[in-house]
């Protein structure tokens, strides 16, 4: 259940969506029975649309100037995205573009769209998704921690094989912990799942433990305690990578925007509307 | 392997001496003064003789015209007794903050100055402009003894306009701050060359506690110069006239629970619980009288099954005890006379002033019409036990009840982009006056952040004053007469104060002329006072994850905990 003021601010963007779009619609009506060139129109309005959600990137760098909380400037550049997606369809007419160049154009803003709505998305669940792993981890160290388990591991590995002359829990850690330890890992599935390698590990740990004397299964226990705190690690490589570089998909996409956009518009008006 | 024990010597309280030495005969030449002389040393403990007081917790000091003694709203922790020469004691409205060493008080900058700042912004961390134009004071700043001193240049001209009380030879003075770690009420200066005794907090507590004489004399200044006022400014007895005031004065108690020191013990890992907290009044007893907590903080503790459930908290100028005198009073309570609902622990450290009941039944309670009554019974209900239980504790156990503006950040908001560190640094000299880490509950992280606190123990011990409190309650630093000596950064409790490392717009780092060391200054948040807009990193957030609240602040809580509970 949402918060109140969380669902009152989403029906009161929402209904300022829905009022924006019909009154696009009404504006390009009447053109349209005004004999003027309705697309000319919804590609200025598009245009406007587009550069208002400059704005919000450029709100997030002007922070010594007081121009509100950006969290308000956030809704605005959400709500204006999605106004943009539906002025392109009316400027479109609805219809995939032909041309190499606006083809371009289109999944540029498109992409800029869907890549929106993917972080968006991502920052509804995934802080929520790394509140429930417990302990904080600023993202910036977890290299240094890993480097620092892996270091761990090996000693204790080493000192195992020196102890007891046996290979079992050498052999586990070459074949298995020493790629989960060896640097930090993304794994996909963890950003829709509640997916974890872990299990697999300590199943073939626990195998490997039936073959190993008293002092390698007390190395092992070790050994197990750092891939748990690895694999704790690897969550929050893998959701903080993704809400953290989502961003450069984001503006890899809108970045090209502005200029296609501006480039358009001098052809249409070299070579379309005059 | 065995482990063996290694044997070291625990250490003692006199291990630091509060003055580095004294000079030959002058420490008999300080027992000899009236003050110490009319003392009956027999009836100090021979652990804590009046001597042993004497010799490690006071120093002579001395000061030549123009050196600042004390300043107005500073939080002292010493008192002192002119020894000879003369201390002028500046009278409200007293000096300009300027010439005291403190930033002046300005208005955020307005559009201008922010568009500016932005132009102006250096490539490199925490520069200063005047690393190499030298000291932009008013006064200067000299050493003495080891201690470093604003010192007031035409001082005859700048008291020309101030009203002013001149205290000779035996009288003591700052007594209040020393008592009560209160900010100082007025600036005191020297106008000739003058010796004072410095006595430290705790041997003027230790003076107080074996010698009658002195407690009377020292309760005797206090309640003649500090508590008439102090209870005029409350809200229930700003109506009384000043007669009444004054009989409710002079029988006024004043108490102190738990230990002053409760920072270094917090350091050391302890945190603060209900069972190991010091007892101001407990459930179920009579109530003898109204308690106003002066200094520190208190927890509302209600007994539940096994175990006691803190209800709320207590600061300074918050009452307890008057529900149940109000309701006796009416007739509404089950015995005769009245009866505490809930206990009062002291966390950490707590001065509590203690009116008894029958003063304020026949002073305040007499004198009030029904609609009154009934409003008071409303105000001094105490807070149910609204928000979330483990929360209150974990805001008690951490004692973050200090705080007046604590950094929160929601973790299922939070999506970890920095950008407030970011929008913090770009307004603070690209050096970010806050870490994005520190204790959690939930999902609702306590950030280390300066929180402003209601009692600010950073403030305590800077020796030149360039740690202040603004009238919104915003604690800041005057990076201009900050020395770097690290008192602040040392005695603050939650470790939101750091040291950095100084250096001029084109990186050159600043070091100090004499010794070549790096010039460090203290930095902390400031709430961007200097800002239009407010608290950058607040602003700067774009999911509302982070919030500067304060934490006993029930109703804000419950929206944060609400708000964090809805979230998706």
């Amino acid at each position: 259940m949402l918060h109140s003021a969380t669902r009152k601010r989403r029906l009161i963007n929402a209904l300022l969506l829905l009022l924006s779009c019909l009154l696009a619609i009404f504006s390009i009506r009447v053109a349209e029975v005004s004999l003027a060139n309705p697309n000319e129109l919804s590609g200025w309005i598009l245009f406007t649309a587009v550069t208002v959600l400059l704005f919000y990137a450029a709100r997030k760098r002007l922070s010594t100037l007081p121009l509100g909380r950006v969290a308000h400037w956030l809704q605005v550049h959400i709500y204006t995205g999605l106004f943009c997606l539906f002025v392109f369809f009316i400027h479109t007419g609805w219809q995939w573009p032909n041309g190499w160049f606006e083809i371009g154009l289109t999944v540029s803003l498109i992409g800029t769209i869907i890549t929106g709505v993917v972080g968006l998305y991502w920052s509804r669940t995934l802080p929520t998704a790394l509140t429930r792993l417990g302990d904080e981890v600023l993202y910036e160290r977890i290299s240094g921690f890993c480097a620092g388990l892996r270091n761990e591991a090996e000693e204790i590995v080493l000192a195992a094989v020196e102890k007891t002359g046996s290979h079992a829990l050498s052999d586990f850690y070459t074949r298995f912990a020493h790629g989960a330890l060896s640097r930090p890992n993304f794994h996909w599935r963890r950003l829709y799942s509640n997916y974890s390698p872990l299990h697999r590990h300590e199943r073939k740990l626990m195998a490997a433990k039936r073959l190993m004397s008293s002092n390698e299964a007390t190395a092992a226990e070790r050994l197990q305690e750092l891939l748990q705190q690895k694999d704790l690690l690897d969550a929050h490589f893998t959701l903080q990578g993704a809400l953290k570089h989502w961003l450069f998909v984001h503006l890899a996409f809108s970045l090209p925007l502005i200029p296609l956009v501006l480039l358009h518009i001098i052809l249409v008006y070299s070579f379309g509307l005059a | 392997m065995s482990l063996t024990n290694i044997k070291i010597e625990r250490r003692q309280r006199w291990d630091k001496p509060f003055a580095e030495s004294w000079a030959e005969g002058e420490l008999e030449r300080v027992l000899d003064l009236p003050i110490f002389k009319s003392m009956d040393a027999e009836r100090f403990p021979s652990q804590l003789s009046l001597q042993g007081i004497v010799r490690n917790d006071t120093r002579l000091v001395h000061y030549e015209p123009g050196d600042i003694v004390a300043r107005e709203d500073d939080y002292g922790s010493s008192a002192f007794i002119v020894v000879s020469g003369e201390v002028t004691v500046v009278l409200p409205p007293g000096l300009p903050a300027d010439l005291l060493g403190r930033g002046v008080v300005s208005q955020p900058e307005g559009w201008w100055g922010a568009i500016k700042r932005i132009f102006n912004r250096s490539r490199f961390n925490e520069t200063r402009h005047y690393a190499k134009e030298g000291w932009d004071l008013k006064g200067d700043l000299r050493y003495q003894q080891g201690i470093a001193r604003v010192h007031i240049n035409n001082l005859e001209e700048q008291l020309a306009d101030c009203q002013l009380a001149l205290l000779g030879p035996g009288e003591l003075i700052g007594e209040v701050a020393a008592l009560t770690r209160s900010p100082r009420t007025a600036s005191m200066v020297v106008t000739q060359p003058s010796e004072l005794l410095e006595i430290r907090w705790q041997g003027f507590r230790d003076l107080r506690k074996y010698d009658d004489g002195f407690r009377t004399r020292v309760d005797d200044i206090y309640r003649e110069r500090n508590r008439v006022s102090y209870l005029k400014a409350l809200p229930f007895f700003s109506e009384l006239e000043d007669n009444q005031i004054e009989i409710i004065a002079e029988q006024t108690l004043l108490e102190s629970y738990g230990d002053l020191e409760w920072k270094a013990t917090r350091r050391k890992g302890a945190s603060s619980s209900v069972p190991s907290e010091p007892t101001i009044v407990e459930q179920g007893d009579y109530v003898d009288g109204l308690l106003i907590v002066l200094n520190g903080g208190a927890r509302i503790v209600g007994k539940h099954h096994a175990g006691q459930q803190t209800i709320g908290f207590s600061r300074s100028g918050d009452f307890f005890g008057m529900h149940e005198i109000v309701l006796s009073h009416q007739g509404q309570t089950e015995h005769e006379y009245p009866v505490h609902q809930y206990s009062l622990t002291a966390m950490g450290h707590a001065d509590v002033l203690r009116i008894p009941t029958d003063l304020i039944e026949s002073k305040l309670l007499e004198n009030l019409a029904s609609e009154q009554i009934q409003q008071l019974i409303k105000q001094s209900a105490y807070p149910r036990a609204s928000v979330d239980q483990g929360f209150q504790e974990f805001i008690g156990e951490h004692q973050y009840t200090n705080g007046r503006s604590t950094m929160v950040i929601d973790t299922s908001r939070c999506v970890r982009c920095d950008d407030c560190v970011t929008a913090c640094a770009r307004n603070h000299d690209n050096n970010p006056r806050f870490l994005r880490h520190g204790r959690q509950f939930s999902n609702l992280m306590v950030t280390n952040a300066c929180m402003h606190c209601v009692d600010p123990v950073c403030m305590v011990g800077c020796p030149t004053g360039a740690i202040s409190r603004r009238i919104d309650g915003e604690v800041v630093i005057n990076d201009e007469t900050c020395i770097g000596c690290s008192t602040c950064a040392t005695a603050c409790p939650y470790d939101n104060i750091r040291m950095v490392e100084i250096s001029d717009p084109a990186g050159n780092p600043a070091v100090d002329a004499k010794t070549n060391k790096p010039i460090v200054k203290a930095t902390k948040c400031d709430l961007c006072v200097d800002n239009k807009g407010g608290p950058a990193c607040e602003r700067a957030c774009p999911h509302d994850a982070l919030s500067r609240v304060d934490l006993t602040d029930t109703a804000t809580l419950n929206v944060l905990l609400r708000r964090a509970a809805n979230f998706l």
